[in-house]
C-alpha cells in the first residue's frame, strides 16, 4: 500500500544486524522490503523507459517503410512497355489471301549455369559430341550463367536431357520463319534477335503487339512474276532485275520483285548488293517510257501537234557535243502516232519544243514525277530532277534522260495516265481505300493514250509484248548508263511498261533490266523490245487470267466493304 | 454444448486488439498464397496441394494460439524450456544429417513434411532469456552465463546453418532485452563489443554475407535480378493492384511465395493493401506496449519487448529487403508467409503474448 506513495527511502525501518570485527562492514536488515521493492521500482521504471525507446525506433522504422512505399506507388509505370506479354508471340505478315509470309515459332535456346554443374569435364565432353561446331566450351569456367545456343531442335532437346546435368537450362525463345524463302525477302526483311529491316523494322510496333500485318501483294502473282523475272535475268545475263504488278484504280500492289533476292531465315547470308530494294530503293534514267508523258501533254492541251508530221531524217543538235538521231528509225516522215509507236527520240523533242518548258514542269509537278514518293511500311529513295529546269534538260527529258526516278515513281505516275488521270497511291499495307483522288488529266487524254498504247503494242517497239488473246497496251524504254560521267554505248537498262486490258486499264505491269547483254543472235544490242518486253508478255499470259477471269478486282473491293 | 462454453469463455479472456489483426493478416496470407501457388501447383485451388497445405497450417496456427493462450505463465516457462531443448536438439540433428547428404541444413525432412526447428527456439529463447534477465538482475549471479550460453549455443547453429537474418534478429532483441534491465556498464560494454566482433568477423569469413551486403551498397556484383523484379512489382501494382493473381512480374520471383510474399501482394492488390498490412502489423505491437508501460512485473515487461520486438523486427526487416532498404535476407513475413515452421513459431510468439496480457491483467 505505501508503495504507490514511495517517494525516497526512510531509515527508520532499518538497523543495523551486526558489525563485522575485520572488515567493518555494517549489514542492515531490510524488514520491510523497503530497499528491495524502491530497487525493483527503479528498475521497471528504467525497462519501461527503454521500452519506449526502442517502441519509438521501431515506429520510425515502419513509417521510413511507408514513406519508401509511397514514393514506389507514386511513379508507376506502363507494364507492357518494360516487360512486353512474352507469352504474346509476334504478329504474322499476310499476303491479301492470308497466305503466311513471315511468322514466328516458340524454340528453346539453352543456357549453361556453371554453377550448379556436377562434373564439368563430362559436360564438356559431351556438348562437343552434340554441337561439334561450338568453340564456346572454355567459357564454362569463367562465366556463371550464358548463352551456349539459341534454337535448339527436338533432337538436340532430346540428347542435352539425356546428359542430365543440372547445369543446363533451357530457356523458351521466338525464332522468326520465312515459310516462302526468297519471295517476299525484299518486302518482309528479316528479324533476328533485335536486328531487323524493311516491313519488320517499320512495323515493330504493331507487329510486336502480336497483330497481323496484312499485305496487298499475292502470293501466286509474286510468285509466277519473281520465276519469269529470273528466266529473263538468265537469258540476257543481266545485273539485276526488277517488276511491279499494280492496280491503277487504287494504288494497290500486288507484287514487287527485286533481284538478286535473299532467304530472310538466313539473314548472314545477305550480301550488299541483294539486300536493297529496287523497286523503291533504287532510281534510274527511265529513257522512252516517259515520252508518253509528252503525249498526255499534247493530248491534255488539244494541241494541233497530233495532226503534224515531224522530220526525222537529221540528227538533232542538242549541245555541242552531242547529237540526237533515230538510226533505228527507217523512215523520214512520221506523223504523231508513229513518233511514239517507232519510238522517236527527235519528235519527243520537237513536241516538247512547242508545249514548252513551263507546261511539262506543271505537268511533272502535277503527276509526282518532282515530288518524292511516300509509300507507307517502305522506304523510298527520292527522285532525282535537275537542277535548273533549263532547255537543254526539258529536251532531254522529254525522251527520259536527265530525271533519275525510283520505279515505283514512274510506275505512280504512269498509272495516273492511264487511269482516266488520277493521282494514285502506291499502296502495299491492306487499308479502307479512300475514293477522294486528285484528278490531274481529263478522261478523253486517258483514252487517247490508251489507244496510243495498244498501237505501241500492235504496230511499233512493244511487238514482243503482245499476250494472245488479251488487249493490252504498253511502252518500251532503253537507257544508256552513266560511265565515267559519260552516256556508256554498252551498258544499258532496258525496261517495259504495259497495262491491261486496254478498254479499262485496272493493272499495270513494269519490268526492269539492268545492263542486260544479249548474246542469243548477231546482235549484240538490248532493247526494251527484245528484253523487257518479252517477259512482260509471258509475266501477263500467266497472271492476267487470275488477276481479271476471276474478276479479282471486284472481289479484293467487296472484301475491304 | 460444454465446447462452445470453452470457446466463448477464451474468446471473452483474450486481448481482441492483438487477436483481430492477426486474424485479418491470416486471411490476407491465404489470399496471396493462393496467387503464389499457381506458379507451383494446379491453377484449381480445390487440387492445389500448396495452398491446402497452407490452409492446413492455418488452422493449425490457429489452434495452437487457442491452446498456449488458455495455458498460464508458468506453464509457459515451462514449455518454452522444453521447447527450446527439444529445438536445440533437432537443430544439432539436422546440422549432423546434413553433413553427411550435403543436403539444405535448416530443415529436417521428415517422410511426409520437413520442419525448420531453428524457428520453434525464437519465441521459447525469448521467454528462457527473460527469465535469466529477470532472476540476474534481482539475485546477481550465474544467472548471466547460462544467458550468455544459450545465446551463444542457438548463434552457433544459425552461423553454421548459415541463417544470418535470424542471427541477427535473435542477437539484436537479446541485447535490447539486456538493456532493458539496467545492469553494470562493467558487464554490458563487454558483452556488446563481443557480438560485434563476431558479426564482423562473419562478414570477413563468410563469403555470401560478403557478397549480399556489397551488392546492396554497390548494387553492380552480381544479378540483382530478385530485387530490380521486386521493386518492379511494388511499381506496376500502384494504388489499386493489378487484381488477384494478375501479378506478372512478382510471379517471376523465386520466392514469391515466402521472401517477397510482399511484393506479391502490393502488385496483385496494390500499395493501399501494403499499407493496411503495415497498420495490421502496428496495432498489437502498440497494443503491447501500452500494456507494457501500465505493467508492474518485470519479467512480463522484459519478456513482452523482446516477443513483440522479434515480431516487428522480422516484419521490418521481410519488407525493408523487398523494398531494397537493407540488404536482400531470407526471412519469411508473419502470418502471411507460406511455410508451417513459420507458422507455428508466429502462433506460438502470440500465444505467449495473450497469456502474458492475459496474467499481468489479472494481476
Amino acid at each position: 500500500m505505501t508503495e504507490k506513495n514511495f517517494t525516497g527511502l526512510v531509515y527508520d525501518n532499518i538497523f543495523p544486524r551486526s558489525i563485522g570485527k575485520e572488515s567493518k562492514k555494517i549489514y542492515f536488515h531490510d524488514s520491510n522490503d523497503l530497499i528491495r521493492n524502491s530497487r525493483k521500482e527503479e528498475i521497471k521504471k528504467f525497462a519501461k523507459k527503454t521500452n519506449l525507446l526502442f517502441f519509438f525506433i521501431s515506429l520510425a522504422f515502419l513509417m521510413f517503410i511507408l514513406i519508401n512505399l509511397l514514393k514506389i506507388s507514386l511513379n508507376k509505370f506502363d507494364l507492357n512497355q518494360i516487360y512486353p506479354k512474352t507469352d504474346i508471340s509476334r504478329g504474322e505478315i499476310l499476303d491479301r489471301n492470308g497466305e503466311v509470309l513471315a511468322t514466328s515459332i516458340k524454340t528453346k535456346d539453352l543456357y549453361i549455369n556453371s554453377r550448379n554443374i556436377l562434373d564439368k569435364g563430362k559436360l564438356s565432353m559431351k556438348l562437343k559430341e552434340i554441337f561439334p561446331n561450338k568453340e564456346s566450351l572454355p567459357k564454362l569456367n569463367k562465366k556463371k550463367y550464358f548463352l551456349f545456343k539459341k534454337y535448339l531442335s527436338i533432337d538436340e532437346i532430346n540428347k542435352l536431357k539425356k546428359i542430365g546435368d543440372p547445369g543446363i537450362v533451357f530457356q523458351t525463345s521466338e525464332k522468326r520463319i520465312y515459310p516462302q524463302h526468297n519471295i517476299f525477302s525484299h518486302l518482309t526483311g528479316f528479324k533476328i534477335d533485335k536486328l531487323k529491316s524493311k516491313l519488320e523494322n517499320n512495323f515493330d510496333s504493331t507487329l510486336s503487339l502480336g497483330k497481323d500485318l496484312k499485305l496487298t501483294v499475292d502470293l501466286k502473282v509474286q510468285n509466277i512474276v519473281r520465276d519469269e523475272l529470273i528466266k529473263g535475268l538468265e537469258i540476257y545475263n543481266a545485273k539485276s532485275a526488277l517488276s511491279i504488278v499494280m492496280n491503277v484504280k487504287n494504288g494497290e500492289i500486288l507484287s514487287m520483285v527485286s533481284l538478286p533476292d535473299f532467304d530472310p531465315n538466313f539473314p548472314k547470308t545477305i550480301q550488299d548488293f541483294t539486300e536493297n530494294n529496287l523497286v523503291t530503293e533504287a532510281r534510274y534514267e527511265m529513257g522512252s517510257t516517259l515520252k508518253m508523258f509528252n503525249a498526255a501533254l499534247a493530248f491534255e492541251l488539244k494541241s494541233n501537234l497530233i495532226r503534224k508530221n515531224f522530220d526525222i531524217s537529221q540528227g538533232y543538235q542538242l549541245t555541242n557535243k552531242n547529237t540526237i538521231s533515230d538510226s533505228h528509225i527507217n523512215l523520214d516522215k512520221i506523223n504523231f502516232d508513229q513518233a511514239f509507236v517507232h519510238s522517236s527520240n527527235i519528235a519527243s523533242i520537237k513536241i516538247i519544243e512547242e508545249i514548252g518548258i513551263e507546261k511539262q514542269k506543271e505537268l511533272f509537278k502535277n503527276i509526282g514525277l518532282i515530288d518524292n514518293p511516300n509509300v507507307n511500311g517502305l522506304n523510298v529513295v527520292s527522285n532525282k530532277g535537275p537542277r535548273i529546269w533549263n532547255d537543254t534538260y526539258s529536251k532531254s527529258m522529254s525522251y527520259g534522260y536527265g530525271i533519275s526516278l525510283s520505279p515505283i515513281s514512274l510506275v505512280s505516275s504512269f498509272a495516273t495516265l492511264v487511269n482516266g488521270g488520277k493521282i494514285v497511291t502506291p499502296n502495299i499495307i491492306k487499308t479502307k481505300l479512300n475514293g477522294n483522288k486528285k484528278k490531274v488529266l481529263s478522261n478523253e487524254t486517258s483514252k487517247q493514250i490508251n489507244i496510243l498504247l495498244e498501237k505501241v503494242v500492235k504496230n511499233g517497239t512493244g511487238k514482243t509484248a503482245a499476250v494472245a488473246g488479251l488487249k493490252l497496251g504498253g511502252k518500251t524504254g532503253t537507257s544508256k548508263k552513266v560511265e565515267n560521267g559519260q552516256y556508256s554505248e554498252k551498258k544499258v537498262i532496258t525496261s517495259f511498261i504495259g497495262v491491261f486490258p486496254i478498254e479499262d486499264p485496272n493493272f499495270l505491269t513494269f519490268v526492269l533490266f539492268d545492263e542486260p547483254q544479249r548474246n542469243t543472235g548477231l546482235s549484240l544490242e538490248s532493247f526494251g523490245s527484245n528484253t523487257a518486253a518479252p517477259t512482260f508478255s509471258k509475266i501477263v499470259s500467266k497472271i492476267s487470267p487470275i488477276l481479271i477471269q476471276n474478276n479479282y478486282f471486284k472481289y479484293s473491293r467487296n472484301e475491304s466493304r | 454444448m460444454k465446447n462452445n462454453h470453452l470457446s466463448v469463455s477464451w474468446w471473452r479472456s483474450i486481448d481482441k486488439i492483438i487477436f483481430i489483426p492477426i486474424l485479418i493478416l491470416l486471411f490476407i496470407g491465404i489470399i496471396a498464397i493462393s496467387s503464389a501457388s499457381q506458379k507451383f501447383g494446379t491453377i484449381n485451388l480445390k487440387s492445389n496441394l500448396m495452398w491446402n497445405k497452407h490452409l492446413i497450417f492455418c488452422i493449425l496456427s490457429l489452434f495452437t494460439i487457442f491452446i498456449i493462450s488458455k495455458l498460464s505463465t508458468k506453464q509457459i516457462i515451462i514449455l518454452s524450456i522444453s521447447l527450446f531443448s527439444l529445438s536445440i536438439i533437432l537443430c544439432f540433428t539436422a546440422l549432423i544429417i546434413s553433413q553427411e547428404t550435403k543436403g539444405a541444413t535448416r530443415w529436417l525432412n521428415f517422410i511426409y513434411f520437413s520442419i525448420q526447428p531453428s524457428e520453434l527456439a525464437k519465441p521459447t529463447f525469448i521467454i528462457l532469456s527473460s527469465l535469466l534477465f529477470v532472476r540476474y538482475k534481482i539475485k546477481e549471479d550465474f544467472s548471466l552465463i547460462i544467458n550468455l550460453f544459450c545465446l551463444s549455443l542457438i548463434s552457433l547453429i544459425l552461423i553454421m546453418q548459415p541463417d544470418f537474418g535470424m542471427l541477427i534478429l535473435i542477437c539484436v532483441v537479446w541485447v535490447i532485452q539486456l538493456l532493458t534491465i539496467n545492469i553494470k556498464s562493467k558487464i554490458l560494454y563487454p558483452i556488446i563489443s563481443a557480438i560485434l566482433g563476431i558479426f564482423l568477423l562473419c562478414f570477413f569469413i563468410l563469403d555470401h554475407v560478403r557478397f549480399r551486403i556489397m551488392n546492396y551498397l554497390f548494387s553492380g556484383i552480381g544479378d540483382n535480378y530478385q530485387i530490380t523484379k521486386s521493386i518492379d512489382s511494388f511499381k506496376s501494382g500502384g494504388f489499386f493492384g493489378q487484381g488477384i493473381g494478375e501479378g506478372i512480374i512478382s510471379k517471376k520471383l523465386p520466392d514469391s511465395h515466402s521472401d517477397f510474399v510482399y511484393a506479391l501482394i502490393s502488385e496483385e492488390l496494390g500499395i493501399i493493401v501494403a499499407i493496411i498490412i503495415l497498420f495490421l502489423y502496428m496495432i498489437p505491437y502498440i497494443r503491447i506496449h501500452y500494456i507494457c508501460q501500465r505493467s508492474s512485473n518485470l519479467f512480463i515487461i522484459t519478456s513482452l519487448t523482446g516477443l513483440s520486438n522479434i515480431f516487428l523486427f522480422q516484419t521490418i526487416i521481410n519488407i525493408s529487403s523487398t523494398l531494397n532498404i537493407i540488404p536482400t535476407k531470407g526471412m519469411t513475413l508473419p502470418f502471411i508467409s507460406y511455410g508451417g515452421s513459420s507458422l507455428f513459431s508466429s502462433a506460438l510468439l502470440i500465444g505467449f503474448i495473450l497469456v502474458l496480457i492475459k496474467d499481468d491483467i489479472n494481476e
